[in-house]
């Protein structure tokens, strides 16, 4: 395969939106890179939008009609005279199709070639390709059906509860867990129609469920030289509903010996396949030390910044870096992680509802900031949630010498973290790094269901005094002003009937308005 | 010149008086007395010192909600308990059997016509949102009155879906404990 000279990428269209365009935004600046953004009707006013060199409006609102609109986006690629596209995570960016478009239209996809998507970004040919590699898998079907009928049958042939998967899926898209026969064919249902939704293909398959696991995944780069590395392992295991909420790594579950073991069976996956650019190995790893693949995540990965902070290597870079035809400048034997490092996912959403998304305006957003502390976020104060995407707001990834030093990094970046006008992930956070059990690194896919009770149940608890004092005092003020972003009328603007001669002498620059 | 203010927080409420001093403010939460001085208020700020100890608060005020958050923890306030402090996503199934949508987005399934009867529990519409796909479950037993959304309707926050009249008195409406939330993203219980 012919790829691109040194100079090629002189100009990058991100596919995507939210906090991981404005990472790649960020690595293509850093490069001297041009960066168009993409963006729907509702996305007009994003940061991802602000702060690229060129963007283009490539159509309506909902997903399949813009972020998946492939003629949409080569045109707009065509348009500005981009010479690749990078898609992030989600939307096109494990479609082989797409990436097999953007290359038979003279583009750069950043990512592997469309022939190695193929092979790994559909889940079901992983699982063959795997199994004839010697990686060991879950047990179950190694054939997928978007027709309910098919796939309901595969479910009953396997004994106990089962997952039913989508084969183009990822982050808990068109994934569901049936615990017995009665509920396969409305699971199978709605799976189908998630991943239809999510991924515009409703093929799902079937899996036997391991209760409870471990989830470990192995970061890969792979240049187009024939180099692949590892950059050691991810601890994913705190999810809810199959989705991650919080990453760290090292994982506190790997001895070196698992970790060589896992490790080389990750290269030896990424291998097979002749892996190029950025990669994952998903893994599950049951209590007795046993690992089974899972799939192969064909893309960046939402949590690829703790890997980052360890390692010292900027994968994002990495990315373009392979992509313009680069070698790899370190071999395995040089790649030496240190410290531990945590992410935390602010969602906006309300864990005490089921995770119900919370749309909505961000009337104040105040970030943490400080040693170690890093927050790659895509919104801003003032932006409006909306209800079309991912409610993802940020990450925020913390660096410490060791795993409780950057818990409690973390704990305290999270108090500092203050987002008023949705409702977000930050106090569900906060409960888990104070958990018992993932304080004592007794942490698996279970955790949170199985302490539902302390983590889902909201702020509970004394009020504090302040708070009581706080509240009475802006009462009394009759607002302290907006947040920078805020919109003009608020009770801020109204003044006080008494004691505003003294307010004006504390603090200068209040503004008096209308008496109340 | 002291006033009292009936504070809601979140669920919660105190009375608390505020007594301005030469030296700032008296506050008097329940019993206790505080001593609040160096009040300084910023954009969306409030900044003070309660007995030497320092508090920083921010306040946001978005659709006439009142919102504080103080020491990583987020409040809605209410002066006087009549005022409503709903936060983002705070409920809105009804006990009297209103389905209302708990998010914006679009039905892709509507499980069940006027005239039927519904379990509660039992799925009512499905709505996409996020690109998530999120069952709306019947809060109570009974027979479905209304179907206010058809496939393909995009609802916003609030927005009526269904309405059903319990079934034969009260008997039914509180069999099912976990039928409260009427609301579940998944099915993998």
């Amino acid at each position: 395969m012919a790829r691109k000279k040194k100079d090629i990428l002189g100009k990058v269209l991100i596919a995507n939106r939210g906090e991981i365009a404005m990472r790649i935004i960020r690595a293509c600046r850093e490069l001297n890179i041009d960066t168009v953004s993409i963006f729907s009707e509702a996305d007009r006013r994003s940061l991802h939008v602000r702060q690229a060199d060129e963007a283009v409006c490539i159509g309506a609102a909902p997903a399949a009609e813009s972020y998946l609109n492939v003629d949409s986006i080569i045109a707009a690629a065509r348009e500005t005279g981009a010479d690749a596209i990078h898609p992030g995570y989600g939307f096109l960016a494990e479609n082989a199709d797409f990436a097999a478009r953007v290359a038979g239209e003279g583009l750069v996809f950043i990512g592997p070639p469309a022939s190695v998507m193929r092979a790994m970004g559909n889940k079901i040919d992983a699982r063959r390709a795997m199994r004839d590699a010697g990686v060991p898998i879950v047990p179950g079907s190694t054939t997928g059906s978007d027709r309910v009928k098919d796939v309901v049958k595969d479910a009953l042939a396997i004994d106990g509860p089962v997952m039913i998967k989508a084969s183009a899926g990822g982050g808990g898209k068109g994934m569901r867990s049936v615990e017995d026969r009665r509920g396969v064919e409305s699971a199978v249902r709605e799976a189908i129609g998630e991943a239809q939704s999510a991924f515009g293909d409703g093929t799902v398959y079937v899996e036997k469920r391991i209760d409870s696991p471990r989830h470990v995944e192995f970061q890969i780069l792979g240049d187009t030289h024939g180099h692949i590395v590892h950059l050691c392992e991810r601890e994913c295991s705190v999810q809810r509903r199959h989705q991650k909420v919080l990453e760290e790594t090292p994982s506190p579950a790997l001895t070196p010996e698992l970790r060589m073991a896992m490790g080389n069976a990750a290269l030896a996956a990424a291998r097979a396949v002749h892996y190029e650019n950025a990669g994952t190995i998903e893994f599950i790893l049951d209590r007795d030390g046993a690992f089974y693949f899972l799939e192969m995540n064909t893309r960046i990965q939402v949590e690829h910044p703790i890997t980052e902070m360890t390692t010292g290597v900027d994968l994002v870079q990495w990315q373009l870096r392979i992509a313009r035809g680069e070698e790899l400048a370190f071999v395995q034997e040089q790649i030496a992680p240190r410290g531990h490092a945590i992410e935390c996912r602010i969602y906006a959403e309300d864990e005490t509802r089921n995770f119900v998304p919370s749309c909505g305006r961000i009337d104040c957003l105040s970030e943490p900031s400080g040693p170690g502390i890093r927050n790659d976020s895509g919104v801003y104060e003032g932006w409006e949630v909306s209800p079309y995407y991912d409610p993802i707001l940020s990450k925020l990834i913390v660096l410490g010498e060791n795993r409780e030093a950057a818990r409690r990094r973390m704990l305290c970046a999270l108090d500092e973290y203050v987002v008023l006008g949705v409702r977000t992930s930050i106090g569900l956070h906060g409960r888990i790094l104070r958990h018992p059990e993932f304080i004592s690194e007794n942490v698996d896919t279970g955790f949170i269901e199985r302490n539902a009770d302390a983590l889902l149940g909201g702020d509970s608890g004394e009020i504090p005094d302040e708070a009581w004092i706080a509240a009475a005092l802006v009462e009394d003020l009759g607002g302290v002003g907006k947040c920078s972003g805020g919109s003009g009328d608020s009770r801020a603007q109204r003044a006080y009937d008494d004691g505003g001669a003294w307010l004006w002498k504390q603090i200068g620059n209040w503004e008096i308005g209308e008496q109340r | 010149m002291s006033r009292e203010y009936d504070i809601r927080l979140d669920a919660k409420e105190r009375k608390v008086s505020v007594t301005h001093t030469p030296e700032g403010y008296t506050v008097r939460v329940g019993k206790r007395e505080f001593s609040v001085t160096d009040v300084s208020v910023g954009q969306g700020t409030l900044a003070f010192l309660v007995n030497r100890k320092m508090a920083l608060a921010h306040v946001s005020d978005g659709d006439g909600m009142l919102q504080l958050s103080i020491g990583g923890r987020n409040y809605g306030i209410a002066e006087e308990a009549g005022d409503s402090t709903r936060m983002p996503g705070a409920g809105v199934q009804g006990g009297d059997g209103t389905i209302r949508s708990p998010m914006p987005g679009s039905i892709v399934r509507v499980c069940v016509g006027a005239g039927e009867r519904v379990e509660a529990g039992d799925p009512v519409v499905v709505l996409e949102s996020m690109k998530m796909q999120n069952e709306i479950a019947a809060p109570i037993a009974g027979t479905v009155v209304v179907m206010e959304c058809s496939v393909g309707q995009q609802v916003g926050f609030g927005d009526m879906l269904a309405s059903i009249a319990p079934a034969g008195g009260d008997a039914d409406a509180g069999g099912d404990a976990d039928a409260g939330g009427g609301y579940s993203r998944t099915d993998d219980a």
